[in-house]
C-alpha cells in the first residue's frame, strides 16, 4: 500500500510558516540561523502557552498547522528528534547543578523529557492512537517517516502526523564546536556553500507532514524513507544506486535531487559529490544555508520537496544545478557523519 | 514591610514564578482564590508556589495538609510568610 504526503507545515530559519516559498531568503552573518517565529499567543492558547519551551512552541505551533490544512484528521503521532528537548534539559541540569535538589522547579523536568512534544500534542489535537518519539540522531525524520509507512500499511492508522524538530541551544552548539563541526567565523548564510572553510552553521526548525493512505488532489506519494551508516563515496554510490533499484527506479527517473551540502569545505565534496555524479541531468538543489545544520534538518528540504511537487516553482537561490526537465520524482540525500539518509517522493 | 507591600512583592514573585506574561500586578485580587478560579491555577502551580515560598523566604510546609489553607490567596499567603516571622 502506498503512502500519500497530504499536508505539510514548516517552522525554519526562512519565512515558511506561510506555506509557500519566500520571494527573498533571510539574510543572516552569523554561526546559525535561528527560527523565524511566528506570534505563538495566536496560535497556542495562553493557558499551554505559559509553560512552553521554545521547543514544545515551535513543533505545537507548526503540528497545529500541517494538522488544520489536512483533509483527514491524524490518528497517529510520530517525531523524530535528534537532540529532543536540550533547552529544558539544560535548565534542568543547571538548577541541579547549582542549587539545593529538592527546590527543583518541576517544569523544566517535566519539559526535558524527548517524548514530550509527541505527548502535547496528543493532547492538544486529541489524538488517541500511536504515540512514537525517535532520538536516532540524523536518522531521526527518516525513522519516523519509515515507522508512518509501516503503520500506513499494516493498517493501524489512516492518517499519521510525523514530525521532525531540533532547536538551537548554546550547549550544544558548544559540545559539536569541540569536535570542529562549526565555523569559527560569522558567515553570511546565502555565500555559506561558496566559502571554502571548514565548518557548518547551526540551525533549528520543526516540519510536519500528514502522511495517510490514500491521496489527496496533489497526490504526492512517499516512495521510501531510509537510513544507513556508509563509510566513502563508493559505498554510498553502491547503496543508492540498490535503493533505487529496489524500489524499481532508475537514476534517469530522478528529476530532482536535493543534496545536504552545508559549506564544510573538509565533506562536502566527499559526502556528495559522488551521489551529485549519479544524476548528471537531474536539477540539483541545496538548503542548508537557508536552514543550518541541525539533525532533522532534512525535513525542510522535504517540505520544499512537497512544494515544488504542489506546482511551486524552486527558487533560484535554493538551485545549484538547473536541470533540463520538470519534477515528477525527488530524491533527498543527506550524509552527516556517514549516517546517510535517502527519502524518495514523487507525484502519483 | 506592610502587608500590603508584603502582597505587591508576593504577586510580582507569583507572575515571575509561574510565567504569567499577560498578568501584571493589578490584574491579582489579594483575596481571590489562586486555584479553580481566579488565576486559574493548578496542581503543578502549587508546587512553584511551595517552592517560592522556600526559596524566598525560607519557609518550609512541612505538613501537605497546610498547603491548600496557605495558598488559598495571595493574602493568605502573605499572612502564613508574617505569622513565621519572615516579612
Amino acid at each position: 500500500m502506498a503512502s500519500y504526503i497530504i499536508s505539510s507545515a514548516l517552522l525554519s530559519p526562512q519565512k515558511t510558516f506561510e506555506g509557500t516559498f519566500p520571494e527573498e531568503p533571510i539574510i543572516t552573518e552569523s554561526l546559525y540561523l535561528l527560527c523565524a517565529e511566528p506570534d505563538y499567543k495566536q496560535i497556542i492558547p495562553p493557558v499551554r502557552l505559559r509553560r512552553m519551551s521554545h521547543i514544545l512552541k515551535m513543533g505545537l505551533a507548526t503540528s497545529y498547522l500541517c494538522i488544520n490544512e489536512s483533509e483527514v484528521k491524524p490518528d497517529s503521532v510520530i517525531v523524530g528528534t535528534g537532540q529532543g528537548c536540550t533547552g529544558d534539559l539544560e535548565n534542568f541540569m543547571r538548577a541541579c547543578s547549582e542549587g539545593p535538589e529538592e527546590l527543583l522547579s518541576p517544569i523544566p523536568f517535566i519539559n526535558s523529557g524527548h517524548n514530550t512534544l509527541a505527548g502535547q500534542i496528543a493532547m492538544a489535537s486529541q489524538i488517541k492512537g500511536y504515540n512514537m518519539t525517535y532520538l536516532q540522531e540524523a536518522a531521526s525524520l527518516e525513522s519516523a517517516l519509515s515507522d508512518a509507512m509501516l503503520l500506513l500499511e499494516e493498517g493501524t492508522s489512516e492518517c499519521t502526523l510525523v514530525g521532525a524538530i531540533d532547536e538551537f541551544s548554546a550547549l550544544s552548539f558548544k559540545i559539536f564546536d569541540r569536535d570542529q563541526y562549526w565555523r569559527k567565523e560569522a558567515v553570511n548564510n546565502l555565500d555559506l556553500l561558496k566559502a571554502e572553510k571548514p565548518g557548518a552553521i547551526m540551525g533549528e526548525g520543526a516540519g510536519f507532514f500528514c502522511i495517510s493512505n490514500r491521496p489527496d488532489r496533489q497526490n504526492i506519494e512517499l516512495v521510501a524513507s531510509e537510513s544507513k551508516m556508509n563509510f566513502g563515496t563508493e559505498a554510498s554510490v553502491k547503496w543508492v544506486t540498490d535503493l533505487l533499484n529496489q524500489y524499481n527506479l532508475t537514476t534517469n527517473d530522478i528529476d530532482l535531487l536535493f543534496v545536504g551540502r552545508k559549506g564544510d569545505q573538509l565533506t562536502d565534496d566527499t559526502s556528495y559529490a559522488g551521489i551529485e555524479q549519479l544524476f548528471p541531468t537531474a536539477t540539483i538543489a541545496a538548503y542548508k544555508h537557508l536552514s543550518g545544520e541541525y539533525p532533522t534538518a532534512q525535513s525542510f528540504a522535504l517540505w520544499m520537496a512537497v512544494k515544488v511537487l504542489s506546482g511551486q516553482q524552486l527558487p533560484a537561490y535554493a538551485t545549484l544545478k538547473a536541470g533540463t526537465r520538470g519534477t515528477k520524482t525527488i530524491l533527498l540525500y543527506n550524509n552527516d557523519l556517514s549516517t546517510e539518509n535517502v527519502i524518495i517522493v514523487r507525484k502519483g | 514591610m506592610t502587608q500590603e507591600e508584603l502582597i505587591e512583592q508576593l504577586k510580582n514573585q507569583i507572575i515571575k514564578a509561574l510565567s504569567l506574561e499577560d498578568i501584571t500586578p493589578a490584574d491579582i485580587d489579594a483575596d481571590a482564590p489562586l486555584f479553580g478560579e481566579g488565576l486559574g491555577l493548578d496542581s503543578i502551580d502549587a508546587i512553584e508556589l511551595i517552592l517560592l515560598l522556600e526559596k524566598e523566604y525560607g519557609i518550609k510546609v512541612e505538613d501537605p495538609r497546610q498547603r491548600r489553607e496557605i495558598l488559598a490567596s495571595v493574602r493568605t499567603m502573605a499572612k502564613f510568610i508574617e505569622d513565621n516571622g519572615k516579612a
